[in-house]
């Protein structure tokens, strides 16, 4: 996670409690490494400020909000990463989502199938559910590319709206469920 | 507010067709994060609205009272060139007598005090943790009155009071890689309700922690669902998508045009109603002026009425004349100055049906208490595919244990004309729904098993 990364919505030298922003690993090699914190979670875990206490207004006090979140690319080609996929799915953007820390659902805005190792036919929003944990672990390639996603927003604890931005490679997640009839 | 409101419609004196809605709200919540005191916040906000209209364009422009009167008639006049396009509009006049409000003030809530909320939220952590020591609680407690004043340039004004009392928790329990939230709340005019008691709303959300404490699986396949007053919330949301007057008339709703095609099971009723003992949605008039009336939405199976205010009922007439007369205003709703009306219910209120237990008789089915994702996607369509937060596996009639990573799909106007029964006892949801248990007979259940 970044604030620094010039342009993007949720780029900003310091946040709302004066903290300058920096470059935060949360997840490196698989393991949890980093949190976000605004001043009274640093303090009473005894961690680093990351510049991530965010107010939407004057009528809000800062709490610990994401910025611009990112997944690093990796070295796979998209071409390779669908080649030994008999039968699969290609999720292209996201309309909402919805998590309850463990469990998440959002809908792709569109998708093709995949089948044996080609794009086959365009299906409609697809609907993905499963477990946070287990998903990321199920991880098994990713892409050399990335995609900046300038739309959305952070919201929690009555303070709706903060802009966000979101980038990622493709990914190749080994089994999820996939809704509809 | 008088003085306010009068003088935001002097400012638009020139024009025939005006209203102005003042409101103050005080507001104090605490709230407990993790079994302990987090926050205690006090607002207070004064601010109004104003629309007119102006050569059949609607302008609305609306502030806090720090700004001008003069500037924000200016701004409603300047902005209803942009405004949309609306003909027919008539505002009520003041009616042969006052309108009065049912009881919705209430001194004794309006008096409590900060340390009087943090006592209840006290009441919840140490009730939750003297059954169960393997959760964390969260508790916000919140106190507001409101008042405000809607005046037009009919002669309308039409003043309201109000106390709310609101009282949430959820108890949040982490264990080998499982996180579950379990909740319950209820927000209330009079503090002393008895939904809005520590006790009652505990139990709640103590029954549905301990209904989670045996798991079990399912297989991917079609079966009977029972869905909770809180499940069945799921599938009502595309529905009012498309009841509501500003999809039906900009003709993007389903029932804007088919309705008549749209069957729903006989004793599937949906109401508006304004008159239910107690709840938050009952006041004297709408957002338009307009008195509040029990709205049938569907009845006998079939669609019967739309959510129209007085601007989405011109809009209906303006794009489907010939169906002019079936638009009935009346359930416009204003949520505060930033923003104009807008249609919405009252208490929505889905008639109960006679059975006690929906289980009884269910072979292998899921029981649904809570879904994710309500409202992705693209609800309007009726179709529906959700996550199962917390629902459970039935075997002959019994619950035998929660079941994950599960989501239930399928249509929703199909669902709703397939309902086997409907539950004697509806429950509330949230602030403006009452609901009881319905048991749909075949839905698609997608598990990862």
């Amino acid at each position: 996670m970044c604030s620094a990364i010039p342009g993007l919505r949720a780029t900003h030298r310091y946040d709302d409690e004066g903290v300058p922003t920096r470059k935060n690993y949360l997840l490196r090699n698989g393991i949890l490494v980093g949190r976000m914190h605004n001043r009274e979670t640093a303090g009473a875990l005894g961690e680093e400020l990351t510049g991530n206490g965010r107010a939407i207004s004057y009528r809000h006090t800062p709490i610990v909000r994401m910025t611009n979140t990112f997944i690093e690319p990796g070295s796979v080609a998209f071409e390779d990463m669908i080649a030994d996929i008999p039968l699969g799915l290609y999720v292209c953007g996201h309309m909402g989502g919805s998590t309850t820390k463990e469990q998440f659902i959002f809908n792709g805005s569109y998708g093709y199938m995949i089948r044996h190792g080609k794009l086959a036919e365009m299906v409609r929003t697809p609907t993905l559910t499963g477990n946070v944990f287990q998903t990321l672990h199920d991880i098994d390639a990713i892409g050399n590319d990335q995609q900046w996603h300038e739309m959305g927003f952070c919201g929690k604890a009555g303070q709706r709206g903060h802009p966000t931005s979101k980038g990622c490679p493709h990914i190749r997640v080994r089994k999820l469920v996939v809704g509809g009839r | 507010m008088e003085t306010r409101c009068q003088a935001l419609l002097d400012g638009v004196r020139a024009y025939e067709t005006a209203d102005s809605y003042a409101v103050r709200i005080e507001r104090s919540t605490v709230s407990f994060e993790a079994n302990r005191l987090e926050s205690i916040r006090s607002t207070m906000t004064r601010g109004s609205g104003l629309r007119v209209l102006i050569d059949e364009r609607l302008g609305y422009a609306g502030g806090t009272d720090h700004v001008a009167a003069e500037s924000l008639s200016k701004d409603a006049i300047e902005l209803a060139r942009f405004g949309p396009r609306v003909t027919g509009l008539e505002l009520p006049g003041p009616g042969a007598t006052p309108p009065r409000d049912p009881p919705r003030f209430f001194e004794g809530t309006a008096e409590l005090s900060t340390d009087d909320l943090a006592e209840r939220c006290e009441e919840v952590v140490d009730r939750i943790l003297s059954v169960r020591d393997d959760v964390n609680v969260d508790v916000e407690a919140t106190r507001s009155t409101a008042s405000s004043l809607l005046a037009n340039s009919h002669g309308l004004r039409y003043a309201s009071e109000s106390s709310l009392y609101s009282l949430g928790l959820t108890i949040k329990r982490s264990h080998s890689g499982e996180i579950l939230y379990c909740s319950a709340g209820a927000s209330v005019r009079d503090h002393e309700s008895r939904r809005a008691q520590p006790e009652p709303l505990c139990e709640e959300a103590l029954a549905q922690l301990s209904r989670c404490d045996k798991s079990a699986e399912i297989e991917t396949g079609d079966y009977p669902v029972i869905f909770t007053g809180s499940g069945i919330y799921g599938l009502l949301v595309p529905l009012l998508m498309g009841l509501d007057g500003e999809a039906l008339s900009k003709g993007i709703s389903p029932l804007s045009q088919d309705r008549e095609s749209r069957h729903f099971s006989p004793g599937f009723r949906l109401r508006s109603d304004p008159t239910i003992e107690g709840a938050l949605a009952n006041r004297a008039l709408d957002g338009d002026g307009l008195a509040l009336e029990p709205l049938d939405l569907v009845a006998g199976g079939r669609v019967e009425n739309g959510l129209f205010d007085r601007v989405t009922a011109a809009k209906w007439r303006m794009r489907f004349p010939e169906q002019a007369d079936w638009a009935r205003s009346g359930s416009a709703r204003r949520t505060g100055f930033g923003g104009n009306a807008s249609p919405g219910h009252a208490t929505l209120v889905l008639d109960p049906g006679s059975e006690s237990d929906l289980l009884s008789g269910v072979e292998r089915g899921v029981l649904i208490e809570r879904l994710l994702g309500v409202q992705m996607g693209n609800p309007i369509s009726g179709e529906f595919s959700n996550n199962v937060y917390i629902g459970h596996l039935v075997e002959n009639g019994q619950v035998v244990g929660r079941v994950k990573d599960l989501m239930v799909a399928g249509s929703v106007y199909e669902a709703l004309d397939s309902i086997e029964a409907i539950g004697d006892t509806p429950e509330w949801v949230g602030d403006r729904l009452l609901l009881p248990p319905v048991r749909v007979g075949r839905l698609r259940v997608t598990s990862k098993s």
